[in-house]
């Protein structure tokens, strides 16, 4: 998988979770009664906080560590960058 | 009021003017080093400024607040952290490598080099700096104030006298060191304020008999303080996802986090930050402080006001006291004298860590605008640095006075603006209504650069005075203008306010929102019929 290609997967991913944890999906617990003995808005808040977080770890593990590196090859030898992205 | 309290937050205190002072020694007399840390913060100092910025009075008092009036709802607000932690990344690292490259100071500089807008632009950059920085100022002084109200009810001022020693503080080792004072205080201040917000939810679910326990009270609430829009309606899904959305962004595109950025010392500082950001602060939230409104219900039941809707129980007073009520009242009894004590004042150190650390950089960030940007610019062109270090310093002073006049009047009974600033949650989402409105200027700044002068002039402007339009501050000023007998016809307005009024009707979405639709609008239809800037720029 290329680089754009996990950008893209994380930032779809990313948005996904604002859609379901404050977006239309609040709809699907928005009643009383418990999760894990938590209120299920609450659980479902903690649900996506954690799915975020792992989103975050990814892109700076698969993404953001490696741009300095990216940038200075992509500065110095352009063709290398590519190949090197192709074989990933 | 027992001693431990006291004298641990005079310690904290004099180590903050400690701190001051040595930042004072450190630093030199230019504005690089006043203004940006001579641009050489590394990433433990970056990532714990850029939080305790981010982090206000909002987070120990505000969000308790909102969610013992409002209930579970606001706890998923928490969710706008991560989005502030992307926006650090994906802002800051580009604002940064800008910053760098051609030696800016502040956002204007960066705003106005791009569009080659010498005057209009800078004005309303620093304008835009303004409004958030002074309604966030008088937030974290409305802290304090809360604060010494609570602790020292039995004192007649204690309000006032809280936001002043709050104001006084902060004030002096800001004027005295600068950014490296600020970003070292705001260092400790952001550890303090985050072990806070895990203290006081343990504290909380520990006072109330363990987690079991609590969450079996917590699932007894009445059933509006367990579902969404909340108890006072307020928090519908348009409404929620709209400030969890843009109010993270108005966080990051605030002066005071924009400047962070110029002074972090590569772009690994700001990109590491960005990640401790999202995983940290956001689990404080709901892993702590957000537990403390729910508990609140329970310990101090919500009353019925007059008009049907809820109020605050009666030994709790405001709403954004409820921790300090906690903390004063319950842990002492509960956990016994000693640790009750030691708990209640280490909350108390942090609620003023909150509040300062972000009083600080705005304070700090508004001298700069006001500096470099208008006195530098067109009042003596040819000051040296120092008199313009100097002048920043005169400019903090006036404008934490400024902020305590304005925050002590609308604390008057009689004040019109005193519904305003009721809430410390209101006074954070008036102020990001218009920061947020540098979105469309950023974006295409930073990644698209199709945008003209014109276009970022002309949607600037309709997207603050849009945003204005919706905030809670405008009915009140309408009211003002119509009540004055001089105006001889107020219709005009009247009938905004009434078309404003159908609008949230119809779609309840945040101010912050209804400011950023035409301004993205405008900026994309006047940059197509206006030309376009020099390649070099593009």
């Amino acid at each position: 998988m290329t680089r754009r290609h996990r950008a893209i997967v994380l930032a779809t991913g990313f948005v996904v979770s604002l859609l379901m944890g404050v977006g239309p999906g609040v709809w699907l617990v928005n009643h009383p009664g418990d999760v894990f003995g938590l209120p299920p808005l609450y659980a479902w808040g903690i649900l996506w906080y954690l799915v975020q977080v792992a989103i975050a770890v990814a892109a700076y593990t698969f993404l953001w560590r490696h741009d300095d590196v990216d940038e200075h090859a992509g500065e110095t030898s352009p063709t290398l960058t590519a190949t090197d992205e192709s074989s990933k | 009021m027992n001693a431990i309290p006291c004298a641990v937050l005079i310690a904290y205190l004099a180590l903050l003017l400690f701190l001051g002072w040595l930042g004072y020694r450190r630093s030199r007399e230019d504005e690089e080093d006043y203004y940006l840390a001579g641009r050489q913060q590394g990433w433990t100092i970056s990532a714990l400024t850029i939080m305790a910025t981010f982090f206000s009075s909002f987070a120990l008092l505000g969000a308790p607040g909102m969610v013992y009036r409002e209930g579970v709802v606001f706890a998923l607000v928490s969710l706008n952290v991560p989005v502030a932690g992307f926006c650090v990344y994906l802002f800051g690292v580009k604002i940064w490598r800008l910053g760098r490259a051609r030696g800016y100071v502040t956002p204007a500089d960066m705003i106005c080099d791009h569009y080659g807008s010498a005057f209009v632009l800078r004005i309303l950059t620093v304008i835009v700096g303004a409004l958030f920085v002074i309604p966030y100022v008088m937030m974290q002084l409305k802290a304090g104030g809360d604060l010494a109200a609570v602790m020292f009810r039995d004192y007649t001022h204690s309000f006032e006298t809280g936001a002043c020693v709050l104001a006084v503080i902060t004030a002096a080792y800001i004027m005295i060191g600068g950014m490296r004072s600020v970003a070292w205080t705001d260092a400790i201040q952001c550890l303090l304020l985050i072990a806070g917000m895990f203290l006081a939810g343990i504290a909380m679910v520990h006072s109330l008999g363990g987690l079991d326990e609590f969450a079996a009270q917590v699932r007894d609430l009445p059933e509006k303080s367990l579902t969404m829009p909340g108890n006072t309606g307020f928090w519908k899904l348009p409404m929620l996802f709209t400030i969890c959305v843009l109010m993270p962004i108005g966080g990051i595109l605030q002066p005071a986090q924009w400047m962070r950025f110029y002074s972090a010392r590569d772009a690994a500082t700001l990109r590491r930050s960005a990640l401790v950001f999202i995983v940290i602060l956001t689990g404080s939230f709901l892993f702590g402080i957000m537990l403390v409104g729910l508990g609140g219900q329970v310990l101090f039941p919500l009353g019925e006001s007059v008009t049907g809707g809820v109020q605050p129980h009666a030994e709790v007073g405001r709403y954004d006291q409820v921790l300090v009520v906690i903390i004063r009242e319950t842990l002492p009894e509960i956990l016994g004298p000693a640790l009750g004590l030691t708990l209640a004042s280490g909350v108390i150190v942090a609620i003023m860590a909150a509040a300062m650390s972000t009083a600080d950089s705005n304070l700090h960030a508004l001298s700069a605008l006001v500096t470099r940007d208008l006195y530098g610019r067109f009042v003596r062109p040819r000051a040296s640095e120092r008199e313009r270090v100097w002048v920043g310093r005169l400019v903090i002073l006036a404008s934490t006075l400024g902020a305590l006049w304005l925050l002590l009047l609308g604390q008057r009974e009689d004040s019109s603006i005193a519904g305003f600033m009721q809430m410390i949650v209101d006074l954070a989402l008036f102020a990001v209504a218009f920061s947020v409105q540098l979105l469309p200027i950023t974006v295409d700044m930073l990644y698209i650069r199709r945008g003209t002068k014109w276009g970022a002039v002309a949607g600037l402007v309709v997207g603050l005075v849009v945003a204005f339009c919706f905030t809670r501050l405008f009915p009140t000023l309408v009211s003002l203008i119509a009540g004055q007998a001089t105006l001889e016809d107020p219709s005009f307005l009247k009938a905004v306010l009434e078309a404003v009024n159908q609008a949230k009707t119809a779609l309840p979405i945040h101010a912050t929102a209804w400011g950023l639709i035409p301004n993205i609008l405008i900026f994309f239809l006047v940059s197509l019929v206006t030309p376009g800037l020099p390649t070099r720029r593009n």
